[in-house]
């Protein structure tokens, strides 16, 4: 992971790091509660679990700013928190409460953190890569120097969608980063069965440089999103990422009988040898950076966060009947619709 | 880990409210790994293997092997120390959990209870069709406008039927519809002025003056009612179970007694009157079975079938013990000799102290009606 | 007053817009220097450059979802479909994603864009080319529709469209672009939900769509000669749908004819004669009618097209059956 050389850098950058494990941790712990809801039929609806994936929303997020956008997937809690939204809000809008990001009305598919620049969470499989691209485009036609980034699965690469919005992006040299989850799964076939070829060659065929990277190393990712936003924002975009990574529960919380797609062996191996929290952990303890007390403290106190933001959502009022008929249509200023406005 | 661990019954599905307990893995009391298969749930899709979400002993069962338990609840705990360890129910106890799993259950019911509520209405209004059957030959054909314009006149529709105006009427049959209410009241004033009727008959009566009304309805629609009767149904009615039922009727929508009505009725045959009969409530029961009203019951209508003969009039000679009615056929010889052009010919004859002219108009002209249209009035 | 043809408004609307805003542009495939096939859209780019012009490749759901991303990112696009059988190619962008995105995030995010296509068909092009799909998209909530019937609602609400911030999908009669009609010099706006009373009557109620204004206003004149009084409406939008104007005339009038290019069956006709139905039922002296396109593809044969779409005298005949109180169904 890291070299002799990069010693000091990393003593200097420990703040960073941190900030990193506990954005991790807070992922799991999100991800924990989230599982337990469902399980405990206390949250309707259905989800998809993200853990084991952390590394690659924290280590892609932390190299963006709050203006850069991001769109996510079904599998979209762990986006949400890497680009800063809270628990509170979160838990509240995967119950449906009127303090949801979304008042309740998107629920664990749609959730959207507006003012972080998640543009939102999709149900439909690549259904928002257009919407990454289109937020790129934006970018490029305001002059912002901001980046898109459009998380999506190796599943989603089985959708035309993806093939139009890369040419596109690619002939207007677009300042969006496509980065591809694969997790080895999609749903319940591996994903050699679904995706022929590479899919790294996919984005090089529309001349789009593509990188594959140890989605499980989020220092690793990290230091490749850096190069490849600063690089994006002078206009040297698009890119494509591919991050190998593997989600620890099933497709969706219900599917806990797995072994006919996924054996148990393989699950071990990546829960206990390939942890991205766990590998961060030892690495900064070993590093001497943090002591392993300090990183037992911050699993406890996200676990608390966690618990009492369950506890205040559970408590939390639904929205009142009278919303269900509101926000269809945006309100337009009727002083805009005049000649001469 | 201060706090035990709760075991529950996990939801694996979306629409899933209970789960069956197949069996525990692990003996209680017995040590317990995170990640290690803990029980054996039954859904309804699978027999599935859920793993154990904490470190430590098995304790406090309060489910059975077999038992189904709904999602959410607690079945048991893992405690941290084997010291901890206790002895469960065993079988599914009532908890704080159940409350919120109640909740969950509750928007499943009230989906539920709206699916039914809508069967519900599909039921009904199936149940007021068959009670309404749109019968092409039954119903009068108005438009909406028309029956809103009639209504809020006080206009009655089946005058334009009994005139042989052709449906479906609209809004410009209005005008018509006005005039024939009109000429009908001015029907009926003439009739009354015209007074009792005089001579012989008039100097011996005695009591209360007379008042009569006449009125002439196509013979068709009650000939072709009979005829299908006859043929569809392989009932043979006689004509005076028809008369007496429409005269009841519209006798007791125009009076509305309390007490039954007894018509007194009797046909004119080449003898003369055939025995008279007496009814009871004749509109209350079906035209097949026609109830004999007890001896000596008070007529509440006396009722004369002249049809079969060739008289088309009979104004009583002596006092009336109750209003009379007189039907008879006025033969127009129409189409191939056949009798698609006849009129009946109805006669209303009452007393004063019997029946006020309101009433009586009502009861002619509701007779009219009925014979006019005689499925509407028949359903 | 000037009179300028339905191509001339769309392009000037589009040009005054984007001359105000400078977040409003324009994408779609041949819309640059080719101006699109219809040379709707000449002259533009020359004016406002390829950056605010934008051709794409033909990747309808491509460019339709990153309109959707540039939308709910501080833009303002203009989507050119070539051809609104397309529309069933850009549907998951457009309803799953534009449509719902606002309500979906409890109106945080909002997507205002417009969606720019045509219908109608007699033009040969055959089936695909030809379809009036407009009962597709009002059907979906959050969406709205523009329909219009010619040059100077062409202009008027097209700009409307740009300003307003939901998805806006406006459909142009192809058949229409050459047709001229009277638009101010002056700026103005139509706003959504007005229905335009094209001409006043008292026996029938004629409401067209689109083209089929045209046809109603043509019927009109046929029914006037014959003493029948025909009054005539343009609702201009489908959603939202100015009810109490269609309303207000079907009370007075007691009789109504729907006409409109989609197919009869499950369409803009019924929806609208439902309504009228449910709402002024105690006021109709005859059932409300729907006059559809048929419910065909459209066939390629000129022989045989002509036949699918109501005509003036189709109209016609109908409205004398119920002006004179047939009954057209036992």
């Amino acid at each position: 992971m890291a070299q002799a050389g990069k010693a000091t850098a990393a003593k200097a950058n420990s703040e960073e790091y941190l900030r990193m494990y506990t954005q991790m941790v807070r992922i799991r712990a999100f991800e924990d509660q989230a599982n337990q809801l469902y399980l405990s039929a206390k949250m309707p609806g259905l989800t998809h679990m993200y853990s084991g994936q952390e590394a690659v929303a924290v280590g892609i997020c932390e190299a963006l700013t709050v203006e850069d956008k991001i769109t996510s997937t079904h599998r979209g809690h762990g986006h949400c928190v890497a680009k800063g939204a809270a628990f509170k809000e979160m838990f509240c809008e995967l119950l449906g409460k009127e303090e949801g990001y979304c008042r309740g009305k998107g629920g664990s598919m749609h959730i959207a953190d507006q003012s972080n620049g998640n543009l939102g969470a999709n149900a439909i499989v690549g259904g928002s890569m257009g919407i990454a691209t289109g937020a790129a485009l934006s970018a490029k036609q305001l002059g912002t120097g901001a980046v898109a980034v459009c998380f999506f699965g190796d599943g989603a690469t089985a959708q035309g969608l993806m093939y139009e919005v890369m040419n596109m992006a690619a002939l207007w040299k677009l300042p969006v980063i496509y980065a591809c989850e694969n997790n080895g799964y999609s749903e319940y076939t591996k994903t050699a069965e679904i995706a022929a070829g590479s899919l790294t060659a996919r984005a090089e065929a529309f001349g789009i440089e593509a990188h594959t990277v140890d989605g499980q190393d989020v220092l690793a990712v990290n230091a490749l999103t850096q190069d490849l936003v600063a690089r994006a924002r002078k206009g040297e975009g698009p890119f494509f990422m591919e991050l190998m990574t593997y989600r620890y529960h099933g497709h969706h919380v219900g599917d806990i009988n797995r072994t006919y797609y996924r054996s148990k062996e393989e699950e071990t191996l990546w829960t206990s040898e390939r942890d991205p929290i766990t590998r961060l952990g030892d690495w900064l303890t070993q590093e001497g950076l943090v002591a392993a007390a300090d990183l037992e403290a911050i699993r406890a106190e996200v676990a608390e966060d966690a618990e009492a933001a369950v506890a205040y959502a559970l408590a939390a009022p639904y929205p009142d009947g009278s919303e269900v008929d509101m926000h269809v249509y945006a309100a337009t200023d009727p002083a805009t619709l005049q000649p001469g406005a | 880990m201060a706090k035990p661990h709760e075991v529950i019954m996990p939801a694996l599905g979306m629409a899933q409210e209970t789960g069956i307990l197949v069996r525990w893995l692990v003996e209680p009391g017995a040590a317990v790994t995170k990640g290690s298969p803990l029980i054996e749930v039954e859904t309804d899709k699978a027999v599935q293997e859920v793993e154990a979400q904490a470190d430590g002993f098995l304790s406090d069962l309060r489910a059975g092997a077999g038992d189904e338990v709904p999602v959410g609840e607690v079945i048991g705990l893992i405690v941290a120390a084997a010291g901890d360890v206790t002895e469960g129910s065993g079988a599914a106890e009532a908890e704080a959990e159940p409350a919120t799993a109640t909740n969950a259950a509750a928007p499943n019911t009230q989906e539920e209870t709206s699916v039914s509520t809508k069967s519900d209405t599909n039921i009904k209004s199936a149940h007021n069709d068959a009670i309404h059957p749109l019968d092409p030959s039954g119903r009068i054909l108005a438009s909406p406008k028309l029956r809103r314009m009639a209504d809020d006149a006080g206009l009655d529709l089946a005058l334009l039927v009994a005139h042989g105006h052709p449906q479906p009427y609209h809004a410009a049959d209005l005008d018509l519809l006005r005039q024939l209410t009109q000429a009908a009241a001015e029907d009926l004033a003439a009739d009354l002025a015209a007074g009792p009727a005089t001579g012989p008959a008039a100097g011996a009566t005695s009591g209360p003056a007379l008042g009569h009304i006449s009125a002439r309805v196509p013979a068709a629609p009650c000939d072709g009612f009979l005829a299908r009767m006859r043929e569809d149904a392989g009932l043979d009615l006689a004509p005076m179970a028809l008369w007496a039922s429409f005269a009841a009727s519209a006798l007791r929508a125009a009076t509305a007694p309390e007490s039954p009505l007894v018509v007194t009725a009797a046909v004119l045959g080449p003898e003369g009157f055939a025995p008279t009969t007496a009814l009871s409530n004749p509109d209350l029961a079906r035209l097949s079975v026609q109830p004999e009203a007890p001896e000596g019951a008070t007529p509440s209508l006396i009722l004369r079938d002249l049809t079969a003969s060739a008289l088309t009039g009979l104004r009583p000679a002596s006092g009336l013990a109750a209003p009379a009615l007189t039907l008879a056929r006025d033969r127009n010889g129409g189409r191939n000799g056949g009798s698609d052009g006849d009129s009946l010919l109805v006669a209303l004859d009452y007393a004063a102290d019997q029946l006020d002219e309101d009433a009586a108009l009502a009861v002619i002209t509701g007779l009219a009606a009925r014979l006019a249209d005689p499925l509407t009035y028949l359903v | 007053m000037r009179e300028i043809t339905l191509s001339k408004a769309v392009n000037e609307a589009i040009a005054e817009e984007m001359r105000r805003d400078p977040c409003v542009f324009v994408i779609g495939e041949d819309v640059a220097e080719a101006g699109t096939p219809f040379k709707v859209l000449s002259g533009l780019v020359e004016e406002f450059g390829t950056d605010r012009i934008i051709d794409t490749p033909i990747s309808e759901p491509g460019f339709m979802g990153l309109a959707v991303g540039s939308a709910m990112t501080g833009m303002r696009p203009i989507v050119d479909l070539m051809f609104g059988d397309f529309l069933f190619l850009v549907m998951d962008q457009l309803c799953n994603q534009a449509a719902k995105t606002h309500y979906m995030s409890g109106g945080k995010l909002s997507v205002p864009l417009v969606l720019r296509t045509n219908l109608g068909a007699t033009r040969r092009s055959a089936a695909q080319h030809s379809q009036s799909l407009h009962a597709l998209v009002a059907h979906i909530p959050g969406l709205k529709v523009a329909m219009p019937s010619s040059a100077y609602e062409a202009k008027g609400l097209m700009k409307t469209a740009i300003r307003d911030n939901n998805p806006v999908v406006i459909f142009e009669d192809k058949l229409m672009y050459q047709d001229k009609a009277g638009v101010p010099e002056e700026e103005y706006l139509i706003p959504f939900g007005v229905a335009n009373i094209k001409r006043e009557g008292t026996d029938i109620t004629l409401i067209g769509t689109s083209s089929m204004v045209q046809v109603a206003e043509k019927a009109a004149l046929i029914l006037e000669a014959e003493g029948i009084s025909a009054e005539v409406i343009d609702p201009r939008t489908i959603v939202p749908l100015d009810e109490a104007t269609l309303l207000a005339s079907v009370r007075k009038t007691s009789r109504a004819i729907v006409i409109d290019e989609g197919h009869q069956s499950y369409g803009i006709t019924g929806e609208i004669a439902s309504r009228l139905n449910e709402k002024a039922f105690y006021h109709l002296d005859a059932p409300v009618c729907r006059m559809g396109a048929m419910d065909v593809p459209v066939p390629f044969s000129p022989a045989l097209e002509d036949l699918t779409v109501p005509t003036p005298e189709g109209v016609a005949a109908l409205a004398r059956r119920l002006v004179a109180g047939e009954m057209l169904h036992g």
